[in-house]
């Protein structure tokens, strides 16, 4: 018999195309890491470039004006130091003179002449003071370098009440009527005995020395200026350099620099200045307290660092420049490197997928382009082990099919072996008209039991038989349904009309049969086969002789 | 876990406080504040002249919401002559009550109270007398003695200037009978100085001598301020009872006042414009083109060195006092004391 067996099933293709995630993917990395390894550099150079020289020239400039409002301020100071020691040589040598002067309350015109000559002298000896001029206590001007001053009475002008008490140095300020800035240095006139006020000797100073010092511009360039501001009102005491766009002096100018300074403080800032609209400016402030004013030096920083701020422009186009043609050249290097590391994945997750036609068509000149061949050649190994594989399994089953008919066959004839041993194995024999013997030998199943107690039964019936003699010695197992198939010979054979002797039982079947509780009436047992034929024969020829009596 | 939830009871606790006392204080300051919640207060002040930059003050007080953010709405009355043709007087006005407060010369002050009037002066607006004798240059007269033998044209005997004129006359020991003078006619133009009509003119140099100088840049002016005369020209006073009844009335109104001169004296180009915008159409064409350089003549007047808007000093009340009664206008020495005060514009500078 051929046996048909169903053809193996087919390969099912899994999901063999992966996801990667975006930021995963080759190209991007291979593009950020180029792109990163070229701008980042560069741009880390021109930031840190950048940001210091800009801090650097930022100081410079602050360490220039500061210098700048240094030494205006020295110059401030020592032209306030030099003209009180102008001031103060006037009475040296003239003490009687003057004191006699201001002791008498009708001067006589020559003392007065004198005097007036004496400061008009003075006066031309020096350039730093525009008039000297001698007050007595109640503010009377008595004597001037300049006649119009005499006469007049200053009890009410802002440096009487201190001029009494010690010298001073009036900060300047914009007086009545002129509208000129003036400014004044007095020193006491102290009587030589009892150091009592006699009078003050009073200079007024020339404040275009203060214009030219602040207006000079060493050191400031195109774009700087240096001014002073009044702490009244804010008032510019210096022309400011953009005096001819209406920044006039008395107005009040505010700007960081300028309110700082007026609070005291000094220091160096970026800030917007005074002007309207302001413009940003790099700035040191200062506070004078000698003059009680502040000094600004200022320089536009749109113009100072407009040299750096092109410069830096001009590194920073460069920069840029070089950063994008890195990351062109990146993104196209790493493109050109993905693209076949992607094209031979993608492949590659076609083959996995089942169809192993796929080529990559690669022709680099280095190891991916080596790969891509070894894959090609790995494919069409596969291919071909997959085609020999097939064929061999082809052939295999064939020689399995036709074993499978050879056993097949040789199972038939076992089958029919087995059924002539079975037609064998089971002789009815009689041994005497009317008695059989039936040797029971080996397993003793179902369908031999069949065969048995049917051929049995046809040879008890065919001779008339009155005694079976069964023998189940050479019976190996004996189990509850053996044993109750001997049972059920022995009614069989009772109904037949004759008597089942069961010789050569076992200990352990009697152990059996009677474990089982089944009715044994119909049996008789003798130990073995010579003592149960000997029976029988007895037994049928009583039975005959007693027919026959009868 | 039990320590967490009692510090952040505790710290809700705090929260709830926190919130508790800003909603109380914010309650308080709006019931307070007599902003949102409270009509502003009316006032007014009777001004002493047409309007001119002498009142810029105000002008600019208004401007700057100095006023309104002081809860003040504040009607400014002009001055100068009714339409009987007689001059109004602050003092008059301030004392029936029909304004608030006034300006007016520190003379003036003196003289009403010596006449029982109740004013009192709070604060000044030119702290130096602006009062000069204006004369063209080649007359070459720049001292007081220069005056004998000259055409003066002088002003009423009893006026800001007369006064100070007189004042100056006697310290400088010059007698009227050695100049001419004349009475001054034209209080609006200088024609009479470049006519020839006169050889020196007494006025102020914040309007007289910015028209002259506008004209000609060669005058001399004689400045009483040079001499020790200070008399103020111009002071804002209000009444006694005002003073007693209504105190922080008075203190927001010279505060915001004051401000309004500080505004002033930092910006003159614009509060000088602002005053030609406002009033320009009721000046003469002299005047309005001499409002500017006199509001930059009269800031040394309005902010002196050492000083600061509206501050006023013992000592020239005092010699404005002796001054007066040197010359007569008052009979009997008066309290000088009760005729001003300083502690509404001290209150102004306090931080």
């Amino acid at each position: 018999m051929h046996v048909n067996s169903p053809p193996p099933p087919a390969i099912q293709p899994r999901a063999y195309h992966h996801r990667i995630a975006f930021w995963h993917r080759l190209r991007w990395n291979l593009i950020a890491y180029f792109v990163a390894l070229t701008v980042l550099p560069i741009a880390v150079v021109i930031g840190i470039t950048l940001v210091r020289t800009s801090a650097q020239s930022q100081r410079q400039i602050f360490n220039q004006l500061g210098s700048v409002a240094e030494l205006k301020e020295d110059q401030i100071t020592r032209w306030l130091d030099s003209s009180g020691t102008i001031l103060r040589l006037i009475p040296t040598g003239n003490q009687e003179r003057l004191l006699g002067l201001l002791a008498d309350p009708a001067p006589d015109p020559p003392a007065l002449a004198a005097v007036n000559r004496l400061l008009s002298d003075s006066r031309q000896a020096q350039a730093a003071f525009e008039e000297f001029f001698i007050y007595d206590p109640r503010g009377t001007v008595v004597a001037s370098s300049d006649p119009v001053q005499i006469g007049k009475i200053l009890v009410n002008q802002p440096y009487f009440a201190a001029s009494l008490r010690a010298g001073v140095v009036q900060p300047p300020y914009y007086e009545i009527g002129s509208g000129d800035l003036a400014m004044f240095i007095t020193h006491p006139l102290l009587d030589a005995g009892s150091g009592a006020l006699v009078g003050v000797l009073g200079g007024r100073l020339d404040t275009s020395t203060l214009g030219q010092i602040m207006t000079n511009r060493t050191g400031l360039g195109d774009s700087g200026e240096t001014y002073l501001v009044s702490l009244e009102n804010n008032y510019l005491l210096t022309p400011s350099r953009f005096e001819a766009e209406g920044y006039l002096p008395n107005r009040a100018y505010h700007s960081q620099g300028i309110d700082r300074a007026l609070r005291g403080e000094t220091g160096a800032a970026a800030y917007p200045d005074y002007r309207d609209p302001p413009q940003t400016v790099l700035g040191v402030y200062r506070w004078i307290p000698e003059l009680q004013v502040a000094m600004l030096a200022e320089s536009e920083e749109a113009l100072i660092l407009a040299p750096l701020r092109q410069t830096n422009a001009f590194s920073l186009t460069i920069a840029i420049v070089a950063a994008l043609l890195s990351a062109a050249i990146g993104l196209y290097k790493a493109t050109r490197i993905a693209a076949p590391i992607t094209t031979l994945t993608a492949v590659a997750e076609e083959v996995a997928a089942g169809d192993l036609s796929q080529r990559v068509g690669i022709k680099e000149r280095n190891e991916i382009g080596v790969l891509a061949e070894v894959f090609n050649g790995m494919t069409t190994q596969l291919r071909q082990t997959q085609e020999g594989l097939e064929q061999r399994v082809a052939e295999r089953t064939a020689e399995l099919e036709h074993t499978v008919n050879q056993l097949q066959h040789a199972l038939n004839v076992h089958d029919e072996l087995r059924a002539t041993i079975r037609s064998l194995d089971s002789p009815i024999v009689p041994v005497q008209e009317g008695i059989l013997v039936m040797s029971l030998v080996g397993e003793l199943d179902i369908d031999r039991s069949g065969t048995l107690i049917h051929a049995l039964l046809e040879r008890i019936a065919d001779q008339h038989a009155r005694f079976v003699v069964i023998d189940v010695t050479g019976v190996s197992a004996i189990d509850g349904p053996v044993a109750q198939t001997l049972v059920q010979i022995a009614n069989m054979v009772k109904l037949l009309g004759a008597q089942a002797i069961l010789v050569g039982m076992r200990p352990e079947l009697c152990e059996a049969v009677i474990g089982l509780g089944i009715d044994l009436s119909n049996l008789i047992t003798h130990a073995d086969l010579q003592s149960g034929v000997t029976f029988a024969i007895a037994q049928h020829r009583s039975r005959r002789a007693r027919t026959v009596a009868a | 876990m039990k320590h967490r939830s009692t510090v952040g009871s505790r710290r809700l606790g705090l929260v709830l406080r926190l919130a508790a006392m800003l909603g109380l204080l914010a309650g308080c300051g709006a019931s307070q504040t007599p902003g949102a919640t409270t009509a502003p207060t009316q006032t007014s002040v009777q001004l002493s002249w047409f309007h001119t930059i002498e009142f810029v003050g105000f002008y600019e007080a208004i401007r700057q919401n100095y006023y309104k953010d002081a809860n003040l709405d504040l009607r400014l009355d002009v001055g100068g002559f009714d339409s009987a043709g007689a001059y109004i007087d602050p003092v008059g006005q301030v004392v029936a009550g029909k304004a608030d407060f006034g300006v007016a010369g520190a003379d003036v002050i003196l003289k009403a109270r010596s006449e029982g009037q109740p004013v009192v002066a709070l604060a000044a607006i030119y702290q130096r007398s602006p009062v000069a004798l204006i004369s063209l240059a080649d007359k070459k007269i720049a001292r007081p003695q220069d005056l004998i033998g000259k055409k003066i044209a002088v002003q009423p005997a009893n006026s800001t200037v007369g006064i100070a004129y007189e004042a100056l006359l006697t310290s400088q020991k010059i007698k009227h009978t050695d100049l001419d003078e004349t009475e001054r006619t034209d209080y609006d133009t200088v024609n009479a100085l470049f006519d020839n009509q006169v050889d020196v003119l007494s006025g102020f140099i914040t309007n007289d001598g910015m028209k002259a100088k506008q004209r000609s840049d060669a005058v001399n002016f004689i400045l009483i301020s040079d001499y020790g005369i200070d008399i103020y020209s111009n002071v804002i006073f209000t009444s006694e009872a005002t003073i007693k009844d209504r105190p922080q009335l008075v203190e927001a109104f010279v505060k915001a006042t004051v401000r309004g001169i500080q505004w002033a004296v930092d910006n003159p180009e614009k509060a000088s414009t602002n005053v030609v915008d406002l009033y320009g159409q009721q000046m003469s064409p002299d005047i309005k083109s001499t409002q500017q350089p006199g509001l930059l003549a009269s800031i040394p007047l309005l902010n002196p060195a050492g000083s600061r808007p509206g501050q006023m000093k013992d000592n020239l009340w005092e010699q404005a006092h002796q001054i007066l009664l040197d010359q007569g206008i008052i009979k009997q020495p008066i309290d000088i004391k009760s005729a001003y005060t300083l502690a509404f514009v001290d209150k102004a500078y306090q931080p």
